[in-house]
């Protein structure tokens, strides 16, 4: 009888002793959950398939956080939603960690940042994580924290660190074989999501759908943009699937250009349920639009 | 001793120095309004509304709203509240200062917010033109339960006001009644499924000074959005006020209950486009029942911080001949937005 109540209160300490983790965005649960494995349970607020800039503070969020051990925040001003759930949940022990904190950040503006530049974030694009090698600081960022938090599980925490980067240099050796043909290519994308992408994987923006961030394209700017497809051969318009399809369609009729939907996050494709999927999928994605 | 001391003054001026190296957010909301009624075509009710927001420390909130009408009046304090949300145990959380209480969903939210450009005529009944906002105490308990279940209890120095006034012999005058009041709300929400979603709330109000008076509330939120540019709202409250004397010259007159209650439904077809249909009933208003309907439609041109809005509304009071009023609306808003709750 002894045995069997010990055996109970055992099992119960070790199913509490799981690290519950909220995060904002699909990305960095999935990171979070290949590094903890086991020992941790994940669950993302903004699903794949939502922009992540605007997402409504529902209470069942704040009650999703209030039994959570560790928030993970997208940082660099993406996700400022989550500070209202963060503290309407009132978890006085959360761990709430930034993400962003080891990224080399692009695009960050110089000089006054105000509303007429359209959304614009003032400690640089936030966007990181279509990087690889950005994935892998977010990794390293989970692991340290997962490992202060449970130093008893740090071996397993390692080698699934370990795990996920040998995974990236996996795909990363295939990829510089299967995609060369897309260093030095030019795109149009709607939002600008891809700089991080861009960088990584040799590809240029030549232009937005977007005049600015955050802002609906107008007549004139589509106007330009049908110039500068037609003068530069630009061949394909990458977009979010979130995005009005209208102005990027009638782009198309007046172009001929290809639109390909990409995703910005794991889940927003069907197929993609992993952070290395969803690069390999807009790799793929972008190479088939660019063909003839 | 002289450590002790010397540790203290440190604290405080570092502090000091720590509060005034960190801005809060400051946002202005401005409104410029148009109406036409009685064949009678203006321009009014234009405000600007500043909004000081930020951390005090880790564990607490300031918010300062004031606002001013483009008229004499003076600027007045809307709101300047403290909110402890995340440093109290077992789920409090405590507002102090001047707030609006949660009494009913519709108190809680900012007029610039609803789709609607007017306050619905029960509502105000009830809860004022202004809605109602008093110095004092909340405390939230997020209760255990499976589901998001938040109980809220308020003492407040001034209690609802709105009609509530009574005759000064001395000074030959009504005077607006102005008494503490105890107020609580209850509020569940649920997911219904993962882009459906309800809240239920539940209010009480109770003045028990003379003259006394307690207060009923209930009120009801759905939500769909499916994407990015389609959402459905649907809100409707409704409110029970009774017991309520007042006097005047001497005789003493019971009020008869008062039923206020209003539906509202309102579409976001398009990214930049919403419509919707606002209607409301009152069982007393001035001894006469009150009851309009509204149409709305309002038009965003860059995401929320330039809003343009039409409201169409036609009232009945008892049996005199229906009026129709025009109301339109240009909102901004200029610096941090921050994300709408639900």
């Amino acid at each position: 009888m002894y045995i069997r109540i010990l055996f109970i209160l055992t099992l119960a300490v070790g199913l509490q002793a799981k690290i519950n983790i909220v995060a904002s965005t699909t990305d960095l649960a999935d990171i979070a959950s290949q590094i903890g494995g086991e020992e941790v349970t994940t669950l993302s607020i903004a699903r794949g398939s939502q922009d992540p800039h605007y997402i409504e503070v529902l209470p069942s969020f704040m009650f999703k956080v209030r039994r959570a051990d560790v928030y993970l925040k997208v940082g660099m001003e993406l996700d400022q939603w989550a500070d209202q759930i963060i503290a309407g949940s009132r978890n006085r022990k959360l761990q709430v960690i930034d993400c962003s904190a080891n990224i080399n950040p692009v695009e960050v503006p110089t000089g006054k940042v105000d509303a007429s530049m359209g959304d614009i974030h003032p400690h640089g694009n936030p966007h990181y994580w279509l990087n690889p090698e950005n994935g892998r600081e977010v990794a390293r960022t989970i692991a340290a924290s997962l490992i202060a938090r449970d130093p008893a599980h740090a071996d397993l925490f390692q080698k699934n660190l370990a795990e996920f980067e040998a995974s990236l240099t996996t795909l990363e050796a295939i990829w510089d074989v299967d995609y060369a043909d897309l260093r030095g290519q030019s795109l149009i994308y709607y939002h600008n999501t891809w700089p991080y992408f861009n960088q990584y994987f040799g590809l240029t923006s030549s232009a937005f759908v977007e005049p600015k961030p955050g802002i609906m394209p107008t007549p004139n700017h589509l106007d330009n943009l049908i110039h500068l497809i037609q003068g530069q051969n630009i061949s394909v318009i990458a977009m979010e699937p979130y995005f009005s399809r209208t102005a990027p369609e009638f782009l198309a009729r007046k172009t001929g250009v290809t639109i390909v939907q990409l995703a910005q996050s794991v889940g927003a494709r069907k197929g993609v349920d992993s952070y290395q999927e969803m690069l390999a999928y807009n790799l793929e994605a972008i190479q088939r639009g660019l063909q003839p | 001793m002289r450590i002790k001391c010397i540790s203290i003054l440190l604290l405080i001026f570092g502090a000091v120095s720590a509060q005034t190296t960190v801005n809060p957010d400051i946002s202005v909301i401005g409104e410029l309004g148009l109406s036409y009624e009685d064949d009678v075509f203006g321009m009014n009710a234009s405000s600007v509304e500043l909004a000081i927001q930020g951390y005090v420390n880790p564990y607490a909130r300031a918010d300062v709203y004031l606002h001013k009408h483009m008229d004499d009046e003076p600027i007045e304090l809307e709101e300047a509240v403290l909110t402890i949300e995340r440093g109290l145990p077992l789920g409090l959380a405590l507002r102090a200062g001047k707030f609006r209480p949660g009494f009913g969903k519709i108190n809680g939210e900012h007029m610039h917010l609803a789709p609607y450009i007017l306050i619905p005529e029960p509502v105000a009944q009830i809860l004022g033109e202004e809605k109602w906002a008093s110095a004092g105490l909340e405390v939230k308990w997020l209760l255990p339960l499976p589901w998001y279940s938040d109980l809220a209890l308020a003492y407040l120095q001034d209690g609802i006001t709105a009609g509530a006034h009574h005759y000064d012999a001395d000074e030959h005058e009504h005077v607006e009644d102005s008494t503490p009041a105890l107020s609580t709300r209850l509020s569940m929400f649920f997911d219904l499924g993962t882009v459906s979603h309800l809240e239920l709330g539940a209010s009480y109000y109770q003045v028990s000074e003379k003259p006394e008076q307690n207060m009923l509330g209930i009120d009801l939120k759905y939500k769909w959005r499916p994407d990015k540019y389609t959402t459905l709202d649907w809100q409707t409250e409704l409110f029970r006020r009774s017991a309520y004397t007042h006097l005047d010259e001497g005789e003493e007159e019971d009020n008869p209950e008062v039923i206020a209650i209003y539906s509202m439904l309102d579409f976001q077809f398009k990214k930049r486009w919403n419509a919707g249909f606002i209607a409301d009933y009152s069982s007393s208003l001035d001894d006469e029942n009150y009851q309009s309907n509204g149409l709305f439609f309002g038009y965003s041109p860059a995401e929320e911080t330039t809003v343009f809005r039409m409201f169409f509304k036609q009232e009945n009071h008892g049996n005199e001949p229906a009026t129709l009023k025009v109301e339109g609306q240009l909102l901004w808003s200029l610096g941090p937005h921050k994300a709408h709750q639900f």
